[in-house]
């Protein structure tokens, strides 16, 4: 009887185990960043995205992050979950992203809620890329992101408090980027006046 | 104390087994679930979405720039044939990927040169002599996805299926 016991708590708790040995799985293959190999201000990328030499690590969390990734030599994927200074990029915030066109032959800034999906909006605009953004007499863009309707190129955010992400395509890059993505002069990504109180910013 | 220092390790090993069992398998979990949503949707193994919005949720990331079209592939059943005739487009590219992720080869409009047919073939499977406007690749695996991704700068319907009309899988009778 005793003996029965045991076998029996046993096996529950390698099932118990098991299960929670899955989730944490899970739970760390969903952490944004965690085996980004790149970053560049508040943009962060995986190199190995696609590639078949990725590892088991990055191949689970770019199947469960960004499947049918392509990889690096035909486009890099930045992403940025945080502005400028660190903080989750929120719809209870304004922000301005500002930048130069990145050395690529095609490049786009997408918005994408936090369940990886586009974000639904009266304007049924989803991202901007270079052929449809207007720049400064120096060659600057600014994308201005906000649930509210903004002047000039506004790409919409989720209702505050939702968080989301940027992701920055760049398809083939030049070589010399696609050498040293380390290189790229990164959009930045600042908050443009005061964040609504749903933030929970002090 | 025996007992519990006995329990936690059980407890332990199975965490860590669980924990690898996830990295190691969700890979072809997940294509293997995108595969069947496909070939649910229709007798061809081809899809053509629309353009992605809030509503397109089979795959994470989808780029609203892009006409996408999507065919499953099982080469134990013969090769597949990739045919593509694309409009003029700012960027257009096929990659095959294989059911664990891994994207193996990539044909872009700036690559493609005369090649207009990719022909994926089984890895137990020699590479055969092929016309230049033919591309045999051996696939590392015999199940996958291909992707064809075509750049519209401003969401154009008529281009949309323009573009999607342009590209057929089929079996291959011969690479």
């Amino acid at each position: 009887m005793r003996l029965a016991v045991t076998i029996l708590v046993a096996l529950l708790l390698s099932v118990a185990g098991v299960a929670a040995g899955g989730l944490a799985a899970i739970y760390w293959l969903q952490r944004p960043n965690a085996d980004a190999d790149v970053k560049v201000g508040a943009w962060h990328a995986n190199l190995d995205a696609g590639s078949e030499g990725a590892g088991m690590f990055t191949r689970a969390r770019i199947a469960l992050n960004g499947l049918l990734a392509l990889n690096r030599n035909e486009t890099i994927y930045f992403a940025a979950t945080q502005d400028d200074a660190g903080n989750p990029l929120s719809g209870a915030c304004h922000y301005e992203v500002t930048g130069m066109s990145p050395a690529a032959r095609w490049w786009s800034i997408t918005l994408y809620g936090e369940d990886l999906f586009l974000v639904g909006n009266s304007a049924n605009r989803f991202s901007f890329n270079q052929a449809n953004l207007a720049r400064d007499g120096s060659g600057v863009f600014h994308i201005v992101v906000a649930n509210a309707r903004q002047e000039g190129d506004w790409l919409p955010a989720p209702a505050a408090p939702g968080k989301f992400i940027l992701v920055l395509r760049l398809y083939n890059p030049d070589p010399a980027l696609a050498q040293k993505p380390a290189s790229l002069a990164a959009p930045s990504i600042r908050v443009r006046g005061e964040c609504a109180p749903e933030r929970g910013k002090s | 104390m025996k007992a519990f220092i006995r329990g936690a390790a059980i407890f332990s090993i199975g965490a860590a087994l669980g924990f690898l069992a996830v990295i190691l398998l969700l890979p072809s979990f997940v294509m293997g679930g995108l595969m069947g949503r496909l070939q649910a949707t229709g007798s061809a193994a081809q899809f053509a979405p629309p353009l992605p919005d809030e509503k397109s949720r089979s795959v994470v990331l989808p780029s609203p720039d892009l006409a996408y079209v999507l065919c499953v592939y099982d080469l134990a059943k013969g090769p597949l044939m990739v045919t593509f005739h694309p409009p003029d487009l700012p960027y257009w590219s096929i990659a095959a990927y294989a059911a664990n992720t891994d994207n193996f080869v990539v044909i872009n409009d700036r690559n493609a040169g005369e090649i207009r047919d990719l022909v994926l073939i089984s890895p137990d499977q020699p590479v055969p002599p092929t016309p230049p406007d033919t591309r045999v690749v051996q696939a590392p695996t015999k199940r996958g996805v291909v992707l064809f991704r075509g750049l519209l700068q401003n969401r154009d319907e008529n281009l949309l299926k323009q573009v999607q009309a342009s590209i057929s899988c089929h079996k291959a009778d011969k690479p």
